[in-house]
């Protein structure tokens, strides 16, 4: 599985471009961290590697093809008011959405997404609606939905934002196991890395000088890791 | 009085045994189960406006279908359907070009659209004398003078849509639930996206012609308010829509009041009621506490 862009700008349709063009890779398991100011474009690029934003200019290229070709074993943990807050699916079918069009037969679907609500902790709140549950909660639901389908890369937009110290080191001893046991590549965009600065395989850093709106975006390795960027 | 008619159910057999109360209570429940169907998604993606929208923006067409047919000697339903389908149409596209290009929040941008054609419409009606086209029939309709060939059109539109959203339905769930997360899964958010405007205008324009634009907004909104729905096909809001059109068509007829009205009328009430029971038991809640 890899990840692959060349002189990448990104930015929302109609609106200035983010960043000055940069290339790189990801191809092995590890959790690379996306950091930066409000506003620079963090989740801008998330979503355009993961093909829901087209690029301002540049190449993206999951295995070879478009991101966006679907199919592909891609998961996304979104931001929770990105969920329709008038919706009132419950908790487990909503993990279920994680297996895609095509689930297993129903009663392994369902004997799986109750593991996961167990692991998760949201056993209790199978039948509640996704509204009701605690920002902590909702993040842990689409933790649980995003990595049920067994994805070669995890894609996060601020999850510890809503954790207590207790679940942000559950999820972090979680994506740390996903990355190395079952190399998988983990991104997450994020601005409270200081007590995981552990975890991370490597950084990408949004910097903007002072009279500048637009960033670059260096990449950060923390030692010898499998991600190359040029 | 009330009570009188509706007890007496030898006046109910000999009534529905005339044609045009048979297929206006037809036509009643089919409008009702294509609302219903359409209801969670509407509320749900916060489209209950589109209704509204849709109302308006065929009232051109219909004019010009009006003037059309006298002066071509053209059939009437055929040119007031192409009339009320071109104007719907362009005016869709406008709403969403406006929304593009001004940078304005949907609502807006389909006021401004509704409204505007709405006014053509109605300098086009005064101008056109001797086209006589009656404004209240059009927003409330006029059931009791529906065809076999009306209740027909509805059955398919119904058949139709219903079967969209039932084949499809973990689509559309996951659709309604995160889009791009949707997207990203390979659950038909393109084909969705694609015909979700189709549909709605499909059941918009077929009801419009039974039961009137203001009833159709009506009953695309207020199944999933009151129920909220866990998908986006709900069978209690199916069967609420149905029970609502039902109990609006014979209180209508009992109370001799105009059916589409007596519909829309029925569930403000129950929106009314269930808002004012939940505000009773938060205070009596806080109280208790």
């Amino acid at each position: 599985m890899s990840l692959v862009w060349e002189n990448l700008v990104v930015g929302h349709a109609n609106r200035p471009a983010l960043n000055r063009p940069f290339s790189g890779r990801l191809d092995d398991g590890g959790i690379y961290a996306i950091i930066g100011p409000n506003g620079c474009g963090k989740s801008t690029l998330l979503k355009t590697w993961l093909g829901l934003l087209s690029a301002k200019s540049g190449l993206v290229a999951v295995n070879g093809n478009e991101p966006a070709s679907s199919q592909l074993p891609l998961a996304y943990v979104p931001q929770s008011q990105q969920v329709n807050k008038f919706f009132q699916i419950s908790v487990q079918d909503f993990v279920m959405q994680g297996f895609g069009r095509n689930p297993p037969p129903r009663d392994i679907a369902l004997q799986r997404v109750r593991s996961a609500l167990v692991q998760w902790e949201l056993s209790a709140d199978a039948q509640k609606s996704f509204h009701l549950l605690s920002g902590g909660q909702k993040t842990r639901a689409m933790v649980a939905r995003a990595i049920l389908a067994n994805p070669k890369m995890i894609f996060l937009d601020e999850p510890l934002a809503n954790l207590d110290t207790c679940c942000q080191e559950q999820l972090m001893d979680t994506l740390h196991i996903l990355a190395h046991r079952n190399n998988i590549c983990v991104v997450m965009v994020d601005h409270h890395f200081e007590a995981y600065e552990k975890f991370l395989s490597a950084r990408f850093l949004f910097e903007r000088s002072h009279n500048e709106e637009i960033c670059s975006i260096r990449y950060e390795p923390k030692d010898d890791t499998c991600c190359k960027s040029h | 009085m009330l009570q009188e008619s509706l007890i007496d159910f030898s006046m109910w057999q000999s009534f529905f045994e005339a044609d045009f109360a048979r297929i206006a209570l037809i036509s009643t429940v089919l409008v009702g189960a294509l609302c219903g169907v359409l209801s969670p998604t509407i509320v749900l993606k916060q489209r209950s406006y589109v209704g509204d929208t849709l109302t308006h923006l065929v009232f051109p067409g219909l004019v010009a279908g009006y003037f059309t047919a006298a002066a071509f000697d053209l059939p009437l339903w055929g040119t007031l359907m192409v009339g009320a389908a071109v104007t719907g149409l362009v005016g869709s596209f406008l709403v969403e070009r406006l929304e593009r290009i001004l940078n304005l929040p949907p609502d807006s941008a389909a006021v401004l659209t509704l409204t505007g054609f709405f006014a053509a419409g109605v300098v086009a009606v005064s101008r056109l004398r001797g086209t006589r086209i009656d404004l209240e029939r059009f927003l409330f309709g006029d059931v009791l003078n529906l065809t076999n060939l009306d209740a027909v059109v509805l059955g398919v539109v119904l058949a139709v849509v219903t079967s969209f959203v039932v084949v499809l339905r973990k689509d559309w769930d996951a659709w309604l639930s995160d889009p791009e997360f949707a997207r990203l899964m390979g659950f038909r958010v393109a084909l969705i996206e694609r015909l979700f405007p189709v549909v709605v205008t499909a059941a918009v324009l077929t009801g419009l012609v039974a039961v009137g634009g203001l009833m159709i907004s009506a009953l695309l909104a207020v199944p999933a308010s009151l129920l909220p729905p866990k998908s986006a096909f709900s069978i209690p809001a199916l069967l609420f829509s149905i029970t609502l059109s039902l109990i609006g068509l014979l209180a209508a007829f009992a109370l001799d009041w105009p059916v589409g009205s007596t519909i829309v009328l029925v569930g403000f009430v129950l929106v009314l009621a269930k808002a004012i029971v939940i505000s009773i038991a938060k205070r009596t809640c806080a109280v208790s506490t």
